[in-house]
């Protein structure tokens, strides 16, 4: 039986939809439509859509959902480079096996991303594209030096780190296909995140350090701070501190003698500047502790 | 734009506008009025349905996107008068208050005990973690799952 479907009140204006089954499909339709939109897991997107009803606002005339395009499901790891395609969905990437080392941070920040629903329906590329400042993998990406891979009008790739993405505020019109992170076994990764009560799971600020180790000391460390009210912030400060520390209990302490208190201050407030003294702590040791035990 | 979906182990062959999330397309004219419409923003989890074989919120779904989707509601469960073993465990525990909730818990707790048989206090309060009952019964809910999961194995 077919059931036809009268467009009578819904919660979303009309709107065309679109499900392509190529990247290259839906490349060409999101250069080529105008008042469009691109649909991953949906969990911002239709929200959206629906407060835009709501609130009298005009919507995109079309969306493009990228569900349908089997290229960019799934995890890949080769030759010790992880590729998340963008519509990963949060669950598949916290569930994946491939997630050791360094990479294991992923797992920690996937598993407090929202809830079980919006994990198993939210994907890595909704997250990113979103551009929003309190999501948790912004963070975790600068500082496992990620690259973001874009497919662009004419099916032309190209592709940015993370940082320049976030850092940089680097707007794109392309369509994000992946993400690919090196798996560096000798790298050590902690991830900390605070929020105002544990019913609410949006976060107020999370951190990332990131370490390579050679001869027992920091090297190539990355600090990212990710606050509610900007986007990823590295404190170079504590960067250069760290590097060449050996790894000893009172490097922790001392971390927070050389915080970059300007960039504290520009951007967070006294709540905040507390817990991240609190999560930088307690990131420092915890890969100081990581060390130890291998 | 016509889909095809395997609703509750039925084939359906819907003629959509692009606009109708799943929760219109399954409550306002499908007629299945199990699944709650409560806070249509992705929040409290009494729209829960099952999406090939996760939990998913259906006021957040678009309906197209569930072209060659398997979806589960809470009317897919009993089988003729004889409820599932999650649904009797909510009765047989006392898991039920006002029941708003009920639907979206027990097809958060069946997406749960189809992937994990055996699961523990912990994994099931975090699965219960997009789900709100506002009649705060939940230790009642966590009794009721364990149960069921036990009667299950």
């Amino acid at each position: 039986m077919l059931y036809v479907f009268e467009n009578y009140n819904m919660l979303i204006n009309p709107i065309k939809f679109y499900r392509p089954k190529t990247v290259k499909e839906a490349a060409e339709l999101y250069s080529s439509l105008e008042s469009v939109k691109l649909l991953a897991g949906g969990t911002f997107v239709v929200n959206n859509l629906k407060a835009s009803k709501r609130a009298g606002r005009k919507t995109n005339a079309n969306l493009i959902s990228l569900k349908g395009i089997d290229a960019l499901k799934g995890l890949v790891l080769s030759k010790d480079v992880l590729t998340i395609n963008s519509m990963a969905t949060i669950t598949e990437i916290f569930e994946s096996s491939y997630l050791k080392d360094n990479l294991s941070v992923l797992k920690n920040a996937c598993s407090t991303i929202g809830t079980t629903q919006i994990r198993n329906m939210a994907t890595i590329g909704g997250n990113i594209a979103c551009r929003y400042t309190w999501t948790e993998l912004p963070a975790v990406l600068i500082a496992l030096e990620a690259t973001l891979n874009f497919t662009g009008k004419n099916n032309k790739p190209q592709s940015i780190s993370a940082e320049e993405f976030f850092l940089n505020s680097a707007k794109t019109e392309d369509i994000l296909t992946s993400i690919t992170i090196k798996h560096k076994p000798g790298s050590s990764c902690s991830y900390q995140r605070f929020t105002k009560s544990s019913a609410i799971g949006i976060p107020l600020g999370a951190l990332c350090i990131r370490t390579d180790l050679r001869s027992g000391s920091f090297s190539n460390t990355k600090v990212v701070l990710n606050t509610t009210n900007s986007f990823p912030q590295r404190d170079r400060m504590l960067e250069e501190f760290l590097n060449g520390q050996k790894a000893s209990d009172g490097v922790a302490e001392s971390s927070l003698n050389n915080i970059d208190n300007d960039l504290f201050e520009k951007f967070i407030n006294d709540y905040q500047k507390h817990m991240f003294k609190i999560s930088i702590k307690n990131a420092v040791k915890q890969i100081i502790k990581g060390l130890k035990v291998k | 734009m016509r889909i095809k979906l395997t609703l509750n182990s039925k084939q359906q062959e819907l003629d959509l506008n692009g606009n109708e999330t799943l929760l219109e397309v399954i409550r306002d004219h499908l007629k299945l009025t199990g699944t709650k419409s409560s806070c249509d923003e992705a929040e409290c989890g009494s729209c829960t349905v099952i999406i090939n074989g996760r939990s998913a919120l259906s006021c957040i779904t678009m309906a197209c996107d569930c072209d060659g989707a398997s979806v589960e509601t809470i009317e897919g469960l009993s089988s003729g008068d004889e409820l599932h073993p999650i649904q009797q465990a909510f009765l047989d525990k006392g898991a039920v208050q006002c029941g708003f909730c009920t639907p979206g818990m027990i097809m958060s707790s069946k997406a749960l005990l189809d992937n994990n048989p055996k699961p523990s206090h912990e994994e099931i309060k975090r699965s219960l973690d997009g789900n709100l009952c506002r009649c705060a019964c939940y230790q009642k809910i966590f009794e009721a799952v364990d149960t069921a999961a036990k009667k299950m194995a």
